[in-house]
């Protein structure tokens, strides 16, 4: 267990350092490693590194004051392993500070910490014990959450680069016309944006095989997570002589191995010279040499396999069952509101894209503009329902469904899962189910209206989002209870 | 040359509150000389007092003033004979202050840092205990000095 944290208060004389002190007081009796900088009267001291800030599994700010920096602790914001006390907080109760820093991140403490908690109170009358010897922790600690978090900070970083690719391309193929390859731009300055748009496009799955990595394990595992989403985003020439790539099914495969080959190099016993060389040489390097050669000799031929297996699955389906997959991406879409189900759902799109299938691609963007908007109409039509923070959340949300941001949905959700999610799964589903018994075509890798002008009918790729979106708002008002009066 | 002696310990006190005993120790930061105005200095404790508690636990507090009236960085201990109403971590009244005094700027930051170094020793125990069962202003002062390593 790492905390890091910083002190700061008003005067930035006495509360700064008692408070840091008390925290390094407390790990130190907990056996935790840490590192609190003290931004006080005589500057920034025992100054945090964005390195010592990634390797750490707790942030904890004992502040009075605005800091310095703050933006350091971005991604473990993120992962919800950031907490903020008062200084006084700290002097008064550093356990009371850890235990609630260590609970709202959902940790588990490894059994020895458990049990040294316990026998606490018998020792503070007995004579004070010496430091316990650092916890270990396995590299495999806590699964679940290490990739829901790691999911999560990809997909966080992720978004925006979709947006600047999806936005230009859906622009630019907007102007062409429909032609045999799908939509052929002939435009010079469309041409142009085309071409910026899919820049973006295939920075997507690299940036988010990289986040997924660094998620995990720390700036060390950034480049090479970078190198390896590259790599199987691109074809490969495997043993058998095919080119394969795999795309985001690889690309978050092999982030998640990155991830645990990093942490696990990370514990490596190595000598202080090596150890400086680690993070910028030695783990950059053979992680990318051990996973990239492991990736073309062993691992991209079945997960192409099972790409080709699903393109030509989904790729079969029509008519009748063709409405059962828009209802299946329609859920899949909403049920987590862009984690790794809605982004499973799309990686299939996707690779079907690549196939030029785009029919499963235009479902799923009529339904990734649903939940959002849902929750948005929602919120502004039943007044008794929602209150006025709501509401705000509701205009915003709006914005979001307009622009294909499913993630608009999310505060909803998290204020009231169970009356919120089967709204906006059952309006996803009814969008992407009306959109695949259409037939309508999506050709750019993003949702929303602003992307209607590249599907193959602008007019009911539109009234699918807003039938979508009036049934899922209808099903929420329906559920949702009243607000009880003050 | 040691930073506290004898002289920066003010035993046996009867300030009856808060306010008296920060008169006191402005008016005695005035005597040694770590100041010309104590006016000032009793006004920038009290804005300090206005942000936030300065009482610790268990009767020890560490008011503070940050002014350009202040010459040097001092700490002074006062021990009063009973315990005032003081607002603290928890809300045990106070009867040994530590009072930092800060002088304004970056200037002598090895003072600064003994004055923070100070404060962190209210957290110690054992300092703790020497400071409130000695009434030897000499032994008090060098519990003080020696916990800041000098």
């Amino acid at each position: 267990m790492k905390i890091v944290g910083v002190s700061a208060c008003t005067v930035g004389i006495a509360h700064t350092y008692m408070a840091k002190s008390a925290m390094e007081e407390e790990c130190k009796k907990r056996g935790f490693e840490c590192k609190i900088e003290a931004q006080g009267g005589m500057g920034i001291e025992d100054e945090l590194s964005q390195e010592d800030v990634d390797s750490a599994d707790l942030v904890i700010l004992t502040t009075d004051v605005g800091i310095e920096g703050e933006d350091r602790f971005e991604a473990k914001k993120a992962e919800g392993r950031f907490h903020k006390a008062g200084t006084a907080d700290a002097i008064s109760d550093a356990a009371a500070v850890i235990d609630a820093a260590i609970a709202a991140a959902g940790i588990d403490v490894s059994a020895s910490a458990v049990a040294e908690k316990a026998a606490e109170p018998a020792k503070a009358s007995a004579a004070p014990g010496g430091p316990k010897p650092a916890e270990k922790k396995s590299i495999f600690a806590e699964p679940g959450k290490t990739l829901l978090n790691a999911f999560n900070t990809g997909v966080s970083y992720f978004i925006p680069i979709v947006v600047i690719g999806g936005v230009f391309l859906a622009f630019s193929l907007a102007s062409g016309t429909a032609g045999a390859n799908g939509m052929e731009v002939t435009n010079p300055f469309m041409v142009s944006l085309n071409t910026i748009g899919m820049a973006g496009i295939s920075m997507m799955i690299p940036v988010r095989a990289a986040h997924i990595a660094y998620s995990m394990a720390g700036k060390p595992a950034l480049a090479p997570g970078f190198v390896l989403g590259y790599l199987v985003n691109n074809a490969v020439t495997t043993p058998n002589g095919s080119a394969v790539s795999t795309g985001f099914l690889g690309a978050m495969i092999m982030a998640v191995i990155c991830g645990y080959f990093v942490r696990w190099m990370k514990t490596w016993k190595v000598n202080d010279t090596i150890n400086t060389i680690m993070p910028i040489l030695i783990i950059p390097i053979l992680t990318s040499l051990v996973l990239g050669m492991a990736y073309i000799y062993i691992l991209a031929t079945p997960l192409g396999f099972v790409m080709d297996w699903l393109t030509a699955v989904l790729g079969s389906l029509q008519g009748g069952s063709a409405v059962v997959l828009g209802l299946v991406i329609g859920v899949m879409t909403a049920f987590d509101m862009g984690g790794p189900i809605n982004k499973t759902a799309s990686t299939f799109t996707m690779a079907l894209m690549a196939s030029s299938i785009y029919g499963p691609n235009g479902m799923f963007r009529v339904a990734v503009a649903v939940p959002p908007l849902a929750c948005g109409i929602a919120s502004l039509i039943a007044r008794n329902k929602f209150d006025d923070a709501d509401r705000q959340m509701g205009v915003s949300a709006i914005f979001m469904g307009c622009i294909g941001i499913t993630e608009g949905a999310i505060p909803f959700a998290v204020k009231d899962l169970a009356h919120t999610l089967p709204g906006i799964c059952i309006g996803s589903a009814v969008g992407a189910g009306l959109a695949a018994f259409q037939g309508i075509d999506c050709y750019v890798p993003h949702g929303g209206f602003i992307v209607a002008l590249a599907t193959s009918n602008v007019g009911l790729f539109c009234l699918d989002i807003v039938i979508g979106a009036l049934v899922g708002a209808a099903i929420l008002v329906a559920m949702k209870p009243k607000l009880e009066q003050k | 040359m040691a930073f506290v002696n004898d002289k920066n310990v003010l035993l046996h006190q009867n300030a009856a509150n808060k306010d008296e005993a920060l008169r006191t120790i402005a008016n005695y930061a005035a005597t040694l000389g770590i100041t010309d105005d104590a006016d000032a200095v009793y006004n920038a404790f009290q804005a300090r007092e206005g942000i936030d508690k300065t009482g610790m636990v268990d009767g020890f507090a560490v008011p503070h003033c940050k002014s350009d009236a202040v010459k040097d960085a001092a700490v002074n201990i006062f021990k009063n004979e009973q315990p005032v109403e003081w607002p603290s971590l928890d809300d045990k009244p106070v009867d040994i202050a530590m009072a930092l005094l800060i002088p304004e700027g970056e200037a002598g930051t090895t003072h600064l840092r003994l004055l923070s170094k100070s404060a962190v020793l209210l957290m110690n125990a054992d300092f703790k205990a020497t400071l409130r069962g000695s009434d030897d202003a000499a032994q008090i002062a060098q519990a003080l000095n020696e916990g800041l390593g000098l």
